[in-house]
């Protein structure tokens, strides 16, 4: 049994439109993600992929319009605060932003106490846990780290400090989203190698959140691409990186980045045009009008998941038709 | 003016912020050029200094910063020494022109697009109204921008369309010197990769001298010929970009490549233990010397001088004299 299941979840905002209107925006479009106990997923897209709903949805931050969360075989989708208060226990978050996750007012310490404190852990234990926790993200002596203030500490410090504070509850599940886009470049690798490590520790399962497609090849066993509220392809990292199946997951890879001097001499844009915007998104496949190899029935007809290798699914017509063998668009690798 | 003079000539620039705690120095004599044509890279973490150093070239800093020392020749010419009121009219925007950091979000939200395009055309240099509508409309058509978006609202637009709006802007009284801080980290890598591929057709096109300021060691191998890395308010290494990225002399160099997680490769990114000094009290000798796995007792009480590492080399680090 899947540690989380999310089943065919929909979530729907509503965006204003002119002066007192508003418009139904629909950021996510029926989807399905699971994740084991102790695995990591990678959710990877773009700026309005629905990457950050889909993390909401799955910690139950947000209503779902549609579908279900599973955790750990009991639904959690329609249930209220007060009976979310287990399930809040077991799953925990780390945010973005480390500037402004953590109160200015509060010490380190008090802040990796605060979950403890809520969910009724005894005083004489909690002391000993706050300063295991900031031991085991590094903040070491974690004494000397409990008495600052968040301002005395670095990005990747601050950083450190959340997942002291999501770790302290023991959580099964941690959901990650975007840990290191604010963290300066060098010290990046560090907080991703120990969020590696809890899970190898712990047996913590991560969700990790990202727009980078190269740190989740890295830190990730499976990837997730999201394309304007759906999943577009899901595999194990190295096939989806190596062998991208879905024309939109190909062109991300594709520009990709990376520090070589003969990129100058080279056009690196794969693909043209912008998102379209998710309140208004194309029929059919939603990638189409961007599409290289787009066809008669891309704009016709949404494509759904379906296993093209061994566990690796992609929601695309080329690889879906009778006779999809002739029409393969090339694979990198 | 010498013909052999460079478009932008950099020599010994000193800035220094004064703060509450303390004066500190955000860049620390900086040196180098520019020549026409060429993309100099200048890459480095936050409080590096090179924003800063970019802000110093034209001369738009907050009121608590001291141009301390250095010159800054533009074709030959020392334009450091010029009074604002003639810096403003014949070298800021005419001359040399900056993209913004976050200049994607800072189009003025009630005006048409084409408008704050022209604006500079108007105020600097009185052209006609009409004139600099046509020259707009040529850049828009430069950096591939539909004729219609002149007429079009920022909130109208994509990030990707905005930031080719700030660049025509840039664009509008012909620059031969343009500094870009930042231009795409705001983007997609989708439209971030296409925003690249438009740059490298302007600087061909136009003959641009460009300065390309970027965290990315990725993002500037993609249009510089050479790249100086920053670190604590020096330039550490600088070189052509094929020796930088493929024959790094100083370790800060070696290690925020080894840094950067690549998808063609199977090594996992490593990382750089510490964050960078504290500008108001740097340490001691070299500034690396806190995080490198190489330091030696020099390090720590002598700083190192730029030393030549190989044709058009220089690292900032006692290894290269060494013969490492």
């Amino acid at each position: 049994m899947s540690l989380l299941q999310a089943h065919d979840v929909s979530v729907e905002f509503r965006a204003k439109k002119g002066f007192l209107g508003s418009v139904p925006v629909r950021a996510l479009d029926g989807v399905s993600i699971s994740l084991e106990e102790g695995e990591s997923l990678a959710i990877v897209g773009e700026s309005g992929s629905g990457k950050t709903t889909l993390a909401r949805a799955c910690l139950r931050l947000i209503k779902l319009s549609g579908g279900t969360v599973v955790f750990d075989g009991e639904d959690v989708s329609g249930r209220s605060e007060t009976d979310l208060k287990p399930f809040r226990r077991r799953a925990q978050a780390i945010f973005q932003d480390p500037y402004s996750s953590l109160d200015p007012y509060m010490t380190v310490g008090q802040i990796v106490e605060e979950p403890l404190i809520i969910h009724g852990t005894d005083v004489r234990s909690r002391k000993g846990a706050v300063h295991e926790a900031l031991e085991e993200v590094r903040l070491r002596p974690g004494h000397e780290f409990a008495d600052k203030f968040p301002h005395m500490l670095s990005g990747g410090q601050r950083q450190r400090v959340a997942i002291a504070r999501a770790l302290v509850l023991e959580p099964e599940l941690i959901v990650a989203d975007e840990p290191v886009s604010m963290v300066d470049a060098s010290s990046r690798a560090e907080i991703l190698y120990l969020m590696r490590d809890l899970q190898e520790k712990h047996g913590t399962a991560f969700l990790y959140i990202t727009h980078d497609i190269a740190t989740a090849y890295h830190f990730s066993e499976r990837i997730a691409v999201m394309y304007l509220g759906r999943v577009v392809e899901t595999g194990p990292s190295k096939s989806v990186i190596s062998n991208p199946l879905h024309p939109y997951t190909q062109a991300l890879v594709k520009a990709v980045p990376e520090p070589d001097p003969s990129n100058r001499f080279r056009r690196r844009a794969s693909v043209s045009g912008d998102p379209p915007t998710p309140a208004n998104p194309p029929p059919g496949c939603h990638f189409h009008p961007r599409c290289p190899y787009a066809f008669e029935r891309c704009p016709a007809d949404d494509p759904r998941l379906q296993e093209v290798r061994l566990g690796q699914e992609a929601a695309c017509h080329l690889w879906h038709g009778p006779d999809h063998e002739a029409q393969l668009p090339a694979t990198a690798g | 003016m010498t013909t052999s003079a460079p478009l932008l000539r950099v020599s010994n620039l000193s800035l220094l912020y004064r703060t509450r705690e303390g004066t500190l120095t955000a860049v620390d004599e900086v040196s180098f050029t520019v020549q026409a044509g060429e993309a100099v890279g200048l890459v480095g973490e936050s409080g590096a200094g090179k924003s800063s150093l970019a802000l110093s070239l034209v001369r738009v800093l907050p009121g608590n910063a001291l141009l301390k020392d250095g010159t800054v020749e533009l074709e030959g010419t020392n334009v450091s020494t010029l009074r604002e009121e003639l810096f403003r009219r014949e070298i800021r925007w005419q001359k040399m022109a900056m993209v913004f950091q976050g200049a994607v979000e800072s189009l003025n939200p009630v005006v048409k697009v084409g408008q704050q395009v022209i604006e500079p055309a108007l105020v600097h240099n009185g052209t006609s109204k009409k004139a600099a509508e046509a020259e707009a409309h040529r850049l828009f058509d430069l950096v591939n921008l539909p004729a219609d978006v002149f007429d079009r609202y920022p909130h109208e637009l994509s990030g990707g369309m905005k930031q080719r709006v700030s660049i025509a802007m840039s664009l509008i009284l012909k620059p031969k010197l343009l500094i870009l801080d930042e231009p795409t980290s705001a983007l997609d890598v989708t439209i971030q990769a296409q925003i690249m591929d438009q740059l490298k057709e302007l600087k061909e096109e136009l003959g641009l001298g460009i300065i390309f300021i970027t965290h990315d060691l990725a993002l500037a191998s993609d249009i510089c010929e050479t790249i100086g890395v920053m670190y604590a308010g020096r330039i550490a290494e600088m070189g052509p970009a094929e020796s930088i990225l493929e024959k790094p002399k100083h370790p800060y160099t070696q290690m925020l490549l080894a840094s950067m997680p690549r998808i063609h490769q199977e090594d996992r990114p490593r990382f750089i233990p510490g964050s960078p000094p504290d500008m108001r009290e740097p340490p001691v000798g070299c500034r690396f010397n806190p995080r490198c796995p190489y330091t030696f007792e020099r390090c720590t009480t002598e700083e190192p001088h730029l030393i030549g590492a190989g044709p058009s080399h220089q690292a900032r680090c006692w290894l290269v004299e060494d013969g490492a």
